[in-house]
């Protein structure tokens, strides 16, 4: 509740102050679920908000998932610098609504912090000819090491690295301005970090992400996201993670994303698939 | 092999007929024209003239000449049948210092008189793309 009430004061904020960065509508992408500036579920090489080199931007968002059997939400921070830097921050919680009071544990929840940067190496998403080019790494610190240790977990801390290109294609296909992000991460995380880290499966792998989708006109976008994940632990086997998005984007200070997300097994529960929402605030 | 019944193979030949001839009209036809470049260039500099982030760069600017120069340019870029006889884009703009955010605020603007002649999204768009590499022969890291 409390987090709501942040969210929606920052949003205020938001939509009530005068500046924001010039960078063309949409440019800023939205935060992913760790904090960085992507989509969905995959980082993007975009830079969060709408600044150009001379200005600087902050932007908060709130997302929250539901599956049935689990309860995701997160909330973020990120400021990106002059379109070269971004640093997020983001607050992770996985309620485990079917398993806790299975495992005896009414109420349990996963939580996880991730601090991120990001700094863009080349490109530019739309005026280049390349794709733009960033670099990125993700401090992950699970903060609830308790069942992911039993689970066989080996940390409760680790990194993540993230290499990526997104690109945004002015009137292609058809007219429209499509964009796509081919992302490579090196993790060792399970579920993103929420279960630990390394497991007697094994601990470090490189997994590719994807997005692809097209803006319909100047504030609706749609597309899909694509997450490979490899399993470290032989009790908790992860699925690939997939999801198609809806973005909403009236203004540079706003913007709203519904997503019909489908995360296959989770710690043990088949079939979780349910809407995916985000809100996000620029200024 | 595929098997076709005539009506199947009439109505593909027809969608690929008109799906090329579309494709040959110049993106200057698709517009609209002499007439639908005026109005953008005449939205444009309406409102690059009352923008009051960037109208400064104008001061000294000769409306109707700079009018006629960037009617021909949106014209010869597009494929319709003008010669933009004027400065090369790295001359027009030097020494002017513009930066990226006023390349950017200009490019709204380019929209918003885009929007004002009533120009379809998705032509919006092929136009922009056209203009869009110009950034660094006009403005500077
Ligand atoms: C791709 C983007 C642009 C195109 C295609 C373009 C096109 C042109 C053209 C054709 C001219 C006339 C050159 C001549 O006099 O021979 C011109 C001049 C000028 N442009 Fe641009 N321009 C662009 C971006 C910008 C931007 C971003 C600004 C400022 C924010 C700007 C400000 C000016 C000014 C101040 C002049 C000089 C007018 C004068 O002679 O007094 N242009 N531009």
């Amino acid at each position: 509740m409390k987090k709501k009430i942040t969210v929606m004061v920052l949003g205020c904020l938001a939509s009530i102050a005068v500046s924001a960065g010039s960078r063309q509508l949409g440019t800023g992408a939205v935060m992913q679920i760790e904090g960085a500036s992507g989509s969905g579920i995959v980082s993007w090489a975009t830079i969060a908000g709408y600044g150009e080199n001379n200005e600087t931007d902050v932007t908060a968002a709130y997302t929250y998932l539901d599956t049935d059997d689990y309860r995701f939400d997160m909330i973020g921070a990120s400021v990106g610098w002059r379109n070269r830097i971004e640093v997020s921050f983001a607050k992770q919680e996985l309620d485990l609504v079917t398993l806790g009071p299975v495992l005896g544990l009414p109420g349990a929840s996963l939580k996880q912090d991730v601090i991120g940067a990001k700094v863009r190496l080349a490109g530019n998403l739309v005026y280049s000819k390349m794709p733009q080019i960033s670099l990125g790494v993700q401090y992950k610190e699970n903060q609830s090491f308790l069942i992911p240790s039993v689970a066989g977990a080996k940390d409760d801390s680790s990194m993540d690295y993230y290499l990526s290109a997104t690109k945004l294609f002015l009137g292609k296909p058809w007219g429209f301005n499509g964009f796509a992000t081919l992302t490579l991460r090196s993790t060792e995380a399970n579920e993103l970090g929420l279960l630990g880290f390394g497991g007697d499966l094994g601990s470090r792998h490189i997994n590719a992400e994807a997005s692809l989708g097209l803006f319909l006109n100047k504030s609706w976008a749609i597309g899909f996201d694509f997450r490979q994940k490899r399993s470290n632990l032989s009790f908790a086997g992860e699925n690939h993670w997939r999801d198609v998005f809806v973005a909403w984007v009236p203004n540079r200070h706003f913007s709203l994303v519904a997503a019909y997300a489908d995360l296959g097994t989770v710690a043990t529960l088949p079939d979780q698939t349910g809407l995916y929402l985000s809100v996000n605030g620029s200024f | 092999m595929i098997k076709m019944n005539k009506q199947t193979m009439v109505f593909l030949i027809l969608t690929l007929v008109t799906v090329t001839a579309h494709s040959e009209d110049s993106l200057y036809q698709q517009l609209g024209g002499k007439p639908a470049i005026e109005k953008i260039t005449k939205h444009l500099l309406d409102r690059l003239l009352n923008n009051e982030k960037i109208n400064f760069l104008f001061k000294e600017t000769e409306r109707d000449d700079l009018h006629i120069k960037i009617v021909d340019q949106i014209c010869m870029e597009t494929g319709g049948p003008c010669k933009y006889e004027g400065l090369d884009m790295v001359e027009a703009h030097s020494g002017m210092n513009i930066k990226y955010s006023e390349f950017d605020i200009f490019v709204e603007d380019f929209i918003l008189a885009m929007e004002d002649a009533e120009i379809p999204f998705r032509l919006q768009n092929k136009v922009l793309a056209i203009f869009a590499p110009m950034r660094e022969d006009v403005s500077y890291e």
